[in-house]
């Protein structure tokens, strides 16, 4: 099962596709803690520069492809801040404004470059696998696999129900009614479509839904290189919290 | 709702994710006592899925959308949404950027506990008042949808709270811009419930006025 997704194509293709999910989990997942944990400045700004380079350099995401992830996250977070710069009543802005919307700014753009590290170099069935390996709960790990494989199935769908609309409203506006009638056939079709992958995988003699552990290499250098990063980054942030306090 | 990736200190992050994980490990353990009701439930995910990802920016890294909180709530009952809302959040940090893993915790509390809980709470006392069903499921989405944004405007309001007027006054200040938006996207969503519903009850003889026999089963 393939995910067509721009996201899921990526994460299908990109150079680290073989590597073991654990170990790409231990670099973008470590980095996300730390960019949550140690002070903006400037080692949000480090771990942003440390994580673009694992996934241009290392992972080889072409650069229009992850700009087009990250683009939107960084107007979205400019919106986000503003309410913490200016004030309406009265009008005016607020003295420490600028630089608290700019430090809650610059981390969430380092979270979101280590979560696209990631999302972009790991397929989600990877790390449905990984969830499974660390023994969490089988009927959460179904389910996500089930809402995964609903999610990608309901893209062709959502197209076809979206023609059928637009040839039946003709030009007329969408209105509440017609989108609220396609969104619930999509909640009906999903639970039969959901019912038929399951007969499928009972006629090949699995119970439940089939998972599919990846083909991937470990790799022990690079998950000490990944460990290795994190652990100077975090030393550096303590040698050097006088300067750039917690 | 969805809080994002680096807006909240990690200690709320790990209080939040704390008073959540309860009601995340009494969602799954209801999950895996009814394996035959799977389907609905992934696609109830899939439905809040796809309608909690249409966002608009607003306060404090957080944004503005339909819930779908009531849909799943009336299908799969409040006991499960956390487990629900779990998978969803994880999909939606994942896949789309939308919240974080490192807000899961608060967002689970607004998206999985609080919204399906006032929305089923009130579903049964307008059920009980002699509502219609279509009136029951109209008043308890607007509600619903309501309190998951009430519970993000107060999850915001102890992070961030305002140099003059303290936790109360960031509360009334994040209540206020999400209000701008929410109320009318709440409007439209508790219209939507009622249509989606029906359309599900006409396909699958689910009827909203049976909606607690079929969650007790």
């Amino acid at each position: 099962m393939h995910d067509h997704s721009p996201i899921g194509h990526l994460a299908y293709s990109n150079r680290w596709r073989e590597r073991s999910p654990e170990e790409k989990l231990a670099l973008g997942g470590g980095l996300l803690l730390l960019a949550s944990l140690l002070p903006a400045l400037p080692w949000s700004l480090i771990i942003f520069i440390v994580s673009a380079t694992a996934a241009l350099a290392g992972a080889r995401i072409p650069g229009r492809a992850w700009l087009r992830f990250l683009a939107p996250q960084a107007i979205f977070f400019t919106a986000a801040v503003a309410p913490l710069v200016f004030t309406v009543s009265p009008l005016g802005w607020y003295a420490d404004g600028v630089p608290r919307a700019a430090g809650l700014w610059l981390r969430g753009l380092a979270c979101a470059s280590c979560l696209s590290l990631l999302s972009l170099t790991t397929p989600v069935p990877d790390l449905l696998a990984v969830l499974g390996r660390a023994k969490a709960p089988a009927a959460l790990v179904e389910l996500a696999f089930l809402v995964y494989r609903l999610a990608v199935s309901s893209f062709a769908l959502l197209d076809r129900l979206r023609l059928g609309l637009d040839l039946r409203l003709a030009g007329k506006r969408l209105t509440v009614a017609a989108a609220s009638h396609s969104a619930g056939n999509l909640l009906v079709r999903g639970i039969d479509s959901a019912r038929r992958l399951e007969r499928g995988a009972a006629i090949r003699g699995v119970e439940g839904f089939l998972l599919l552990p990846p083909e991937t290499r470990r790799s022990a250098p690079f998950l000490a290189a990944a460990i290795g990063l994190e652990v100077a980054l975090l030393l550096g942030a303590v040698l050097f919290r006088r300067s750039f306090p917690w | 709702m969805h809080i994002s990736e680096g807006f909240l200190p990690l200690t709320h992050a790990a209080a939040w994710a704390a008073i959540a994980a309860p009601f995340a490990g009494g969602g799954i353990a209801r999950l895996s006592s009814r394996r035959d009701d799977r389907f609905l439930v992934a696609a109830s995910a899939g439905y809040l899925f796809a309608l909690t990802a249409l966002k608009l920016p607003s306060v404090a890294g957080s944004s503005s959308h339909p819930t779908g909180v009531a849909v799943g709530t009336l299908l799969a009952g409040p006991v499960l949404m956390p487990a629900l809302a779990l998978v969803v959040l994880l999909f939606q940090a994942l896949l789309t950027g939308h919240g974080g893993l490192t807000t899961l915790g608060a967002n689970l509390m607004s998206l999985g506990v609080v919204g399906p809980w006032i929305t089923w709470g009130l579903w049964r006392i307008a059920v009980r008042a002699g509502a219609q069903p279509k009136v029951a499921v109209m008043l308890a989405a607007f509600a619903g949808s309501l309190a998951t944004y009430a519970c993000t405007a107060a999850q915001l309001a102890l992070a961030h709270p305002d140099a003059t007027g303290g936790v109360g006054g960031a509360f009334v200040k994040f209540g206020a811009v999400f209000a701008v938006t929410q109320v009318p996207i709440s409007v439209v969503e508790a219209v939507f419930s009622v249509t989606v519903l029906g359309v599900f009850e006409r396909a699958s003889g689910w009827a909203a006025a049976g909606r607690e026999a079929w969650v007790r089963r």
